[in-house]
Order: structure tokens, then sequence, then C-alpha cells
């Protein structure tokens, strides 16, 4: 039953990196500015798993400028489990602006348990970045730089993992 | 004492009950856009820091009436203390939804401080490194300034602790410079 999220993305409309959180070993790095490509190679494996989940993410969700015929049905933002990743099960949610929210857990049991829990947890996410866009100060499209959204995604982890974690 | 500040309280209540509401996103979202592009247009922290004052300060005169005429406010204060409730527990209530804590008056009585515990222009708005300078409310210093101007008291407002700055709290020191003579009518006079 343990359930451990490895790592959280926020990809912008054009595919561009806006924030990387990578929970390991207890802690929360930023996937993006403590990284080069010649140091830590832990880093880039996370970069990679967000990269291959956009390909998935693409086929289940049309970009905007691509052709599209409406439907009448209702589409979820949530578009539940898109691939696995070694030891990964990785869980992706586009909101309507086009912002993607790429989680990778880490998961011993099959990909139906996390559902319910992970589409919570991305709406809850959506909301945090919904909440420091609404600082003045932040451009649209720029990187997530919010010291109040970090802290805030960084607990949500927390919770989630420390719920999830009896063996 | 303490009545009085009871009763200002009820009263700020009753006035922010009646009075029309906005949307609270909206209201910190506009004063936000209006910040940035105020940043955008002077460029220097400290001018446009005056400009929100300005601002302030043109709310302020014109707010005072309306506060007058809907807070259920009988008569003129009578002394400083008496200004100072009515600040923090009606005229915050009713234009901000939030009340404040009147504090630290000084030995002379003509110079307080109001403490904030929420500020609903700055919810969700963090100050970029480059701008620490800025007093993002100050708006707020404008308006009280202009309000006690009408009612003839000169008065200097400016923010001491900024929760936007990584204080706890938001603190408005009040110094009261004087309080003009009103000019009256000679009807009025006692001996005429």
């Amino acid at each position: 039953e343990k359930m451990h999220i490895g790592c959280v993305g926020l990809v912008g409309k054009e595919n561009d990196p806006l924030l990387l959180r990578v929970y390991k070993d207890s802690l929360a790095v930023d996937g993006l500015t403590n990284w080069t490509s010649e140091n830590d190679e832990g880093i880039l494996r996370y970069h990679y798993i967000i990269y291959c989940s956009l390909d998935m993410v693409e086929e289940r969700h049309k970009q905007p400028g691509q052709n599209v015929v409406p439907t009448t049905t209702k589409v979820s933002m949530y578009l539940g489990y898109l691939c696995p990743f070694e030891e990964f099960h990785v869980y992706g949610y586009v909101s309507n602006t086009h912002i993607k929210i790429i989680v990778a857990v880490e998961e011993q049991v099959g990909t139906g348990t996390a559902q319910p829990e992970l589409q919570k947890f991305c709406k809850e996410v959506h909301q945090l970045y919904a909440n420091q866009l609404q600082n003045p100060f932040v451009a649209i499209g720029q990187r997530v730089t919010s010291q109040k959204f970090q802290e805030e995604l960084d607990k949500l982890v927390k919770g989630f993992n420390a719920r999830n974690s009896s063996a | 004492l303490p009545t009085m500040s009871k009763g200002a309280s009820r009263t700020g209540e009753q006035a922010w009950a009646k009075v029309p509401k906005v949307n609270g996103e909206f209201f910190a979202l506009t004063y936000g856009a209006m910040v940035t592009q105020l940043v955008r247009d002077f460029e220097d922290v400290d001018e446009v820091n005056k400009q929100l004052e300005k601002m302030g300060y043109n709310i302020g005169i014109r707010l005072i009436d309306e506060f007058l005429a809907k807070s259920g406010i009988n008569g003129a204060c009578q002394n400083h203390r008496e200004v100072a409730d009515v600040i923090a527990k009606v005229a915050f209530k009713m234009f901000l939804g939030v009340v404040a804590d009147v504090t630290n008056w000084n030995a002379e009585k003509n110079s307080f401080c109001l403490v904030l515990y929420e500020n609903p222009l700055t919810e969700f708005v963090e100050l970029p490194t480059e701008m620490t300078g800025l007093v993002y409310s100050n708006i707020i210093c404008g308006t009280i300034r202009g309000a006690l101007e009408m009612l003839q008291i000169r008065a200097e407002c400016r923010f001491i602790r900024d929760t936007l700055k990584g204080d706890e709290v938001n603190e408005i020191q009040v110094n009261i410079i004087e309080v003009m003579e009103e000019q009256m009518g000679d009807d009025y006079n006692d001996n005429s």
C-alpha cells in the first residue's frame, strides 16, 4: 500500500518548465535551479520523467492551435495515469489554460489505488498555482518562484506521503 | 473607555452589514494591477510610495462624508482616543471588512498605532526582492490622513511594520500634529 510522491512538475502552455520539485530521502529539492547537467545525475532522471510524460499528455489533450472538434461531453482536467517510468507511475493533469501538472508516484501496487487522492492532490496544486498567479508582481508564463507556493506544495506532498507510508 | 471601544465595534459590525460588498479577489487584483502599473510608470519605489499616499489622500477626503453619513456614528469624537477607536473599529470594518487594534499611545496622547492582522489588499502578494522599499498598502495611510484633515485634524501616517516585509502584523503609526481651530460663525459665539 506504500505510495510516495517522487516529484511534482509544472509545465507551461508552450511545454516550458515552470517548476520541478523533487522529493528524495525526505528532502525537497528544486529541480530547475539547483541543477546543471554536470553535477547530480539524480535530478536528471526527474527532468526525463516529465519530458517523457508530455508525449502522453499530448495524446490525451489537444494543445492550443490544434484543430479541435468541440464536444459537448465534459472533459476532466485530470488525465489520470499516463505512463510508467522505472519505479514510478506518472500521472497528469491539464488546466483549461494548458498548464500541466505532472506527478511521479512511487507505487508498489497497481495504478488504481492512487487515483482519487491524486486527483484531489492535482486540484490542490492547481489552486496553489492560481493563488501565486494572483501576486501582481508575477508575470504570466514565468517560472514559479513564490516562496509560499513552494512551502504549501511541500506540505501537500509531505501529507500525501505520510498518509500513504504504511507498508 | 472600554465601553466606547465595544460600542465602536458594534457600530462597525452594523455598518459593515449594511454596505454593498465586492468580491475580495477582484478587489485585491484591481489594487495589485494599479500598484504594478505605478511601478512601471514611475520606476522609482519612493515615488510610487508617494503616489499611493496621494491617491489615498484623495480617497480619504471624499470617503469621510460617506463614512459620517452611513456609519451610524452620532456626534463628534471628544478626544484623540475616540478618534483612534472609531478609525480602528468602525472605519476599517466598514470599508475593508477588517478591524484594527489601537496600541502604543505616547505620553502626550497624540500618537498611536493601528495594528492590522489581516489586509485584504495583500492576500496573495509577495514583494520581489528588488522592491523591498515599496510600501504596498500606502494608500491606506493617505486615506486616513485625508479623512482626518477634513475633520480639521492634521496627521501623519506611516507603516512601521509590514507583513510583506516579513513582520508578523501590519502596523500603521498615526501622529496627530494639530487639531485645527474650528472656524465658527459669529452666530455661534456664546457671548453674542
